[in-house]
């Protein structure tokens, strides 16, 4: 398998506290990863890392050869728990604007992606008047909307209601069926390990466990990770 | 996409959500054409001695209600995080500084417009001698103080007294832009005011080019602050 991102023994701190400690795993073409844990652990943190937001203070991030900063800023798609959105554009003039930041314009792709995020019918509306569920939908379609290989998504599904769940589901299926891959910051372990192949629970700053995510290592993941919450 | 291209569409974004909201454009005209009345009450227009206060009759309502379009800045980026969407992307941090720039400044232009006649109209002085060196005045000097506001306000962004920093760190740094464009105001409304205006012109694009070019190699830094 090809990796697309190696991270060594990775280091962050915000004056002088350490919120991420010795950090290493790496992520393989069209894997999906579940990041897990506390509040508070550097499960964002590090997604912002990886999204290049922040610059780690110690270790290493390495991208593949011949992959500069640049080209791996356009090959990425964020969903945050800001939604990135202009409350006074429409959800076209939206996707539109983040289109065309990553160099590409593709007025069709568009129409489809608010389609599939069930928008069509409100696409003329400012987002202004969205629902935050219908917000969390767009924001999906704006990370999809130049077409990036790799998502990174915090927390995508949190406070949504069901139809914005499975519509949020069926989207990140269809972009793994692709053979594209994301990682995925969770909560819930079981929803984590629905959607991914392989969690990372964190704790206190550190990997605790790296796992690929079946029936037979689902039990010990949730055991391991109540116990670190109970401490 | 280059450069060029993010500029004029942080430019695009800019205008459209401005023009779809009014507010901002409608709040600085209105600001600059109340403060033109004020003025008019304050002082007496018929004195000679408006010769020396006219210059700074015709800039002050106009460098005021520029300050109110800078901490509008701050806020279109803070909206939803959209910052953030736009430091993950491949954006070229100097697009998004002269994109902002430019949007403001097209802003400043209509108050100009507007603010600029209502002048001549409350002060009932005479038209200008020189209106090229007048209009070259207003553009360049405008230019400079909207460089100068969108560079500091986006320096000012991470502070929780942004309203309070914005105006003490920008009235100091634009002293020798406000001097450059009083003088050449005078001259251009007095030409018989005698004066170097090769070398204020000198200082204001000076000025202009100091402030406007820093900013597009530190803007990456400032965004990270």
């Amino acid at each position: 398998m090809t990796i697309i991102l190696e991270l060594h023994n990775l280091e962050f701190a915000i004056d002088n506290r350490k919120i991420l400690k010795s950090i290493s795993f790496s992520w393989e073409k069209g894997e999906s990863i579940a990041f897990i844990g506390g509040n508070g652990v550097g499960k964002s943190t590090l997604l912002k890392i990886i999204a290049l937001l922040h610059k780690p203070t110690g270790g290493n991030l390495m991208l593949p050869d011949g992959i500069s900063e640049r080209s791996w800023k356009n090959n990425v798609g964020v969903v945050f728990p800001e939604n990135f959105l202009y409350d006074s554009l429409t959800s076209q003039e939206n996707l539109r604007f983040y289109q065309h930041l990553y160099g590409k314009a593709d007025e069709r792709y568009i129409d489809s992606l608010l389609h599939k995020v069930q928008l069509g019918r409100v696409m003329d509306k400012p987002v202004g008047t969205y629902s935050k569920g219908m917000k969390q939908r767009l924001s999906i379609a704006r990370a999809l909307v130049h077409q990036p290989e790799y998502l990174l998504l915090d927390e995508p599904f949190d406070g949504l209601d069901l139809k914005s769940k499975v519509i949020i589901e069926g989207m990140l299926a269809e972009h793994k069926h692709l053979g594209n891959g994301y990682i995925l910051v969770s909560h819930d372990v079981k929803h984590a390990f629905e959607l991914c192949e392989r969690a990372i629970l964190l704790h206190d700053g550190k990997i605790v466990l790296n796992k690929k995510c079946s029936q037979s290592s689902f039990e010990p993941f949730i055991n391991t990770y109540r116990s670190l919450l109970e401490r | 996409m280059n450069f060029y291209k993010q500029t004029l569409l942080i430019l695009k974004r800019d205008l459209t959500i401005e023009f779809r909201q009014k507010s901002l454009l409608y709040s600085m005209v209105i600001f600059a054409l109340l403060f033109q009345v004020f003025l008019n009450i304050a002082f007496d227009t018929n004195l000679e001695a408006m010769q020396t206060l006219a210059p700074g009759v015709l800039w002050l309502p106009i460098l005021l209600s520029a300050m109110l379009g800078f901490n509008r800045i701050v806020a279109t980026e803070k909206e939803n995080g959209a910052l953030i969407g736009l430091l993950v992307s491949p954006l070229d941090k100097g697009a998004l500084y002269l994109g902002k720039l430019l949007g403001n400044l097209l802003l400043v232009f209509v108050v100009i417009a507007i603010s600029v006649p209502a002048f001549f109209m409350f002060v009932k002085q005479p038209y200008p001698q020189s209106l090229g060196l007048l209009i070259a005045t207003l553009v360049l000097g405008s230019w400079g103080f909207v460089a100068m506001g969108v560079f500091l306000a986006t320096l000012a962004q991470s502070s929780r007294i942004t309203e309070l920093l914005l105006p003490i760190m920008l009235f100091p740094l634009s002293i020798p832009l406000f001097l450059g464009i009083v003088q050449l105001t005078a001259m251009a409304l007095y030409p018989s005011v005698e004066m170097s205006q090769n070398l204020w012109l000198t200082l204001l694009v000076s000025y202009n080019v100091l402030f406007t070019i820093i900013p597009l190699f530190l803007f990456d830094y400032l965004l990270e602050v």
